[in-house]
């Protein structure tokens, strides 16, 4: 059984082509321009077994000509045993599986999840200073990055953009690093921040640092951070 | 010169067959757009000219001129020009463009509240005449109306009734006077009237309409006479085609104000002669674009004059011509021509406009450039409207085309009673209410009254079932009463004289609300919904405890109870007497009056507050869509398209962005949408793609988006053009995107 907070049936934003996407519930992360706190409790969600998500998901395949599947979260390694088993699942259907992660755990099943997975989209919070705006340590982060430097899966590298916060010339010049060492690499994305989750974060009586001034961030600036990480969008 | 020269075939020589003379002689296209031509130097003028008045018009207020001296006919007016040394296809509905005309055969209380709220006075003898000497279809059927017929309508549980407005929907065959000359067509009537004989009401009934049609032939040749093109004979050439088929259109529209006056399915017919032309090297590619764009700048000045009571339910001033494009012929070639490229092309060589309302019927076996070309125009446009040609072509066979918003009609062999609609939410306000009103307390019908604090589902259910076995009644019977006079007087004897004698009739029945009553139903049986009832015992608002599943998340539970009740409300139709021998027809569409019909309806167990809007067509509610556009779609195509063959209209709006990331993408992404949505059986669907953030900016800078146009409920309007609440309505909806 697994706990599902949502299934999005058309997503053009998380991988490649067009696919659906599982938010599994619960995430220990706690980043702090999270934009789907609703994730964040284990308890919430609905119960729900690996073969009636499947099912449920098999009825989109019609409208999706590659069919992909996201799994993303909340963090899916948080439901390490469902994650793999799902995986493993819609593999054998056909589908193509990307993984959507933060690598929280312990490395070992990071790892075999990554091996499972088609694609890897990595998120990396900070790659100087993680802590500032979540939970992930350094010592963590370092031994994922381990992990796919080492994967012949291919990865996709997520990196939000929040302007005083994770745009700095260090923070760059350590993420392109980072990012040389993963060979398999096939892509970077820098998502621009916006405040639009604040409402979602109020419902819930949360509070985030980046609420008190009015961050957002446009796109010159990620095509500058961009520029400074030699990427092109 | 023959006209017929090089056509292949023989049965359509002699008996009136235009499908078989499309067969015979039309060539597929399978290449892409690149042949195109942009706008001649005469299209440009005439255009420039015709975008002037529109200017002028809107600074009118929305009506240019009415003429209040002469009645609405087929030659009523002498002929009128834009711009006549730069027309190549000629013909307005009166002496000048985009001046009214007077229609006062389907009532003259409209007449009179249209021009008094244009400022107009009407004039006193016309007035005479039909309040004293002629009676008007609006006064014969209020006439007959029974008080239930009348306190249905004036509540809003019946809405939109053609019985004070032209019922429109008829597609007259306007390709039969093309390719034969209203001459041929008229001594073809002749031998139908006189192949009957006076034997009962039926064929007496028959026999006059025929005799109508026959003088209605005599008519349009006179008018073609005065325009100086001799249509009493067939179309010689491609511009004598594209020219005959718009009299012929023109001649419906002079005589006619129906809701929807569309145009039918006329591209591979109208591409033979170009073709033909272009062989003969008598015609260049701007040529052909010209016909077909300065086609389209006559019907994009097609007006009515209209009440303000009606531009509420139907906003923007639509006049729905809707023109079909693409298919798949029964024999398995695609019906895709140059001239379908031509069509779309307009679009971009006129800009982007609500008139003609193009409509694709899409095939997954169309070539794949037409479905990229159509993909992109949708995407660059909002303008146009998909309709799934693998779901009717096995009913309707190759030879139909869109009626209206999105009622497929065989070309020439079908006609339909348009019935506009019910509102399924009140019924069901009725059915929680003891059979009162919600608004004013009144006794509708009589059914049990619930007990108890909370609506219990089975008390609910049979008590709906009873209010719409009453419904299916009261509706069909409301029908029989307002389409027996509106043939006796306003018969569309224009549309008709180009449509078999004894045609198919479709009597097209329709709902409203269907996803507040799927959701409200929902409520009822997997929440616990309590009714706080005000002293009358009406309940004013509903509190609901708990989940439930809502309609458009791919959910069987409540997908399941929309097509209980769509199935319980057609077969209860089904078994009342219709008019004609008419067949039933249903339609889940709403157009833009889901605002109005709302704004009348009470609080419902969904949680949805008295008076808010309800989702347009088939759409479900705004918000409550939670697992993304393809499970929506899902949830839609459930809806079953073998009883609403009316139609089931739904609105997909989404933003670039989420589309696809870029134009490949995007055009990539919506074939899919479209070819997994009509694989599942889906049936209609608008394709929008904009911002929201461009719609809240033309809501504050309406002149700088003169053009914005986007899909409603079927049609599509000028988003400038909707009213204050209408453009909320549109701003609320869901938008797919992401943050
Ligand atoms: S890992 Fe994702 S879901 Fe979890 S807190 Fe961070 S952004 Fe939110």
């Amino acid at each position: 059984m697994g706990r599902i907070q949502q299934i999005q049936s058309f997503s053009t934003l998380d991988g490649p082509g067009s696919r659906c996407v599982v938010f599994l519930q619960g995430c220990p992360v706690g980043c702090i321009f999270c934009h789907n706190p609703d994730s964040w409790e284990q308890s919430k969600g609905t119960e729900m077994p690996v073969d009636e998500l499947m099912r449920r998901i098999e009825r989109f395949r019609p409208f999706l000509p590659i069919p992909g599947l996201t799994v993303s979260g909340g963090e899916p390694l948080a439901q390490f045993e469902f994650t793999m088993e799902l995986m493993r699942q819609a593999k054998a259907e056909g589908w193509h599986v990307a993984l959507d992660t933060s690598g929280w755990g312990p490395a070992q099943r990071f790892k075999e999840a990554v091996t499972e997975a088609d694609l890897v989209l990595f998120s990396i919070k900070h790659p100087l200073e993680p802590t500032l705006v979540s939970q992930v340590t350094v010592a963590g982060m370092e031994e994922k990055l381990a992990v796919l430097s080492r994967t012949a899966t291919p990865v996709w590298i997520r990196y939000v953009l929040i302007p005083g916060w994770t745009d700095g010339p260090e923070a760059a010049e350590a993420l392109k690093k980072m990012i040389a060492a993963v060979p398999s690499v096939e892509k970077v994305e820098i998502l621009p921040y916006n405040s639009l989750a604040r409402d979602k974060w109020k419902k819930l009586g949360w509070d985030s640092p980046l609420f008190h001034d009015d961050i957002r961030t446009d796109e010159a600036k990620v095509k500058e951070f961009e520029k400074m990480l030699e990427i092109e969008s | 010169m023959d006209p017929w020269r090089g056509f292949k075939g023989d049965s359509w020589r002699n008996r009136v067959d235009v499908a078989d003379f499309i067969r015979d002689n039309y060539q597929p296209y399978y290449g892409d757009e690149s042949f195109l031509s942009g706008p001649s130097e005469r299209t440009r003028k005439v255009w420039a000219r015709c975008l002037e008045l529109m200017e002028e018009e809107k600074r009118a207020g929305g009506v240019l001129a009415i003429d209040i001296k002469r009645v609405a006919g087929i030659t009523a007016w002498k002929p009128g020009y834009i711009d006549r040394e730069n027309e190549v296809i000629v013909g307005l509905q009166t002496d000048e463009p985009l001046k009214r005309m007077v229609n006062p055969w389907g009532g003259w209380r409209m007449v009179e509240q249209a021009c008094k709220a244009r400022g107009v006075e009407p004039d006193p003898q016309m007035a005479k005449i039909f309040t004293t000497y002629r009676r008007t279809q609006n006064e014969a059927i209020f006439r007959i109306y029974t008080p239930a017929m009348r306190q249905a309508r004036r509540l809003g549980i019946i809405t939109g009734l053609p019985d004070a407005y032209g019922r429109g929907r008829l597609i007259g065959d306007y390709r039969r006077v093309a390719l034969y000359g209203t001459e041929f067509l008229r001594k073809e009537k002749e031998k139908d009237l006189y192949a009957l004989d006076n034997v009962d009401d039926s064929t007496i009934h028959l026999r006059e309409d025929i005799a109508d049609q026959i003088r209605a032939l005599e008519r349009m040749a006179e008018l073609g006479q005065a325009y100086g093109c001799d249509i009493t004979r067939p179309a010689a050439n491609a511009r004598e085609a594209v020219q005959w088929l718009y009299m012929a259109y023109l001649c419906a529209v002079k005589e006619q104000n129906g809701a929807a006056m569309s145009f039918g399915h006329n591209s591979p017919f109208l591409d033979i002669y170009i073709q033909r032309d272009l062989d003969e090297g008598t015609l260049t590619e701007t040529e052909a674009q010209e016909l077909i764009d300065q086609l389209t700048i006559k019907l994009r000045l097609v007006r009515h004059l209209r009440t303000p009571e009606y531009d509420e339910l139907f906003a923007g001033d639509p006049t729905w011509v809707t023109e079909s494009l693409g298919g798949m012929a029964e024999d398995g070639r695609p019906l895709v021509t140059k001239t379908d490229y031509r069509w779309l092309q307009t679009l971009r060589n006129l800009g982007t406009a609500p008139e003609p309302n193009l409509t694709v019927l899409w095939s997954s076996r169309l070539p794949k450039p037409f479905r990229e070309f159509c993909a992109r125009t949708a995407i660059e446009t909002s303008a146009i409207q998909f309709e799934n040609d693998d779901l009717m072509r096995p009913i309707f066979g190759d030879d139909y085309g869109i009626s209206c918003c999105v009622s497929a009609t065989r070309i020439g062999k079908d006609m339909q009673f348009f019935g506009a609609r019910v509102n399924l939410a009140k019924a069901l306000l009725l059915a929680i209410n003891g059979g009162r009103d919600e608004m004013t307390g009144e006794e509708v019908v009589n059914v049990p009254e619930l007990t108890g604090e909370y609506l219990e589902w089975d008390q609910v259910w049979s008590n709906y079932e009873k209010v719409l076995t009453w419904l299916s009644v009261l509706y069909s019977r409301t029908m029989n009463c307002i389409h027996y006079m509106h043939d006796k007087y306003n018969y569309e004897r224009v549309q008709m004289a180009l449509i078999d004698s004894n045609p198919h009739r479709h009597m097209a029945f329709g709902v409203a609300g269907l996803s507040v009553v799927a959701d409200s139903l929902s409520a009822i049986r997997f929440a616990r919904v309590k009714a706080i009832r005000n002293e009358q015992g009406i309940a004013e608002r509903f509190e609901i405890e708990g989940d439930f599943p809502c309609y458009g998340n791919d959910d069987d539970r409540v997908d399941g109870l929309a097509v209980r009740v769509l199935r319980y409300f057609y077969n209860s139709l089904s078994e009342q007497p219709i008019y004609r021998n008419a067949v039933p027809t249903l339609s889940v569409l709403t157009i833009t009056s889901n605002v109005v019909y709302g704004k009348k309806t009470g609080a419902t167990p969904d949680g949805r507050e008295r008076g808010k809007p309800f989702a347009p067509g088939a759409n479900p509610m705004h918000g409550r869509e939670l697992s993304g556009v393809v499970a929506a779609m899902r949830s839609v195509a459930k809806l079953p398209y073998e009883i609403c063959r009316d139609g089931i209209s739904y609105t997909f709006s989404i933003t670039p962005r989420a589309l696809g990331e870029d134009m490949p993408q995007r055009i990539h992404n919506l074939i899919n949408l479209l070819n997994g949505y009509f694989g599942s059986g889906g049936h209609h669907m608008n394709v929008n793609v904009y911002s929201r953030e461009t719609l809240i900016d033309a809501m504050e800078h309406p002149e700088l988006y003169p053009n914005l146009t986007i899909r409603v409920s079927g049609y599509a309007v000028h988003f400038t053009k909707l009213s204050k609440e209408q453009q909320m309505e549109v701003i609320q909806r869901t938008i797919y995107e992401r943050m």
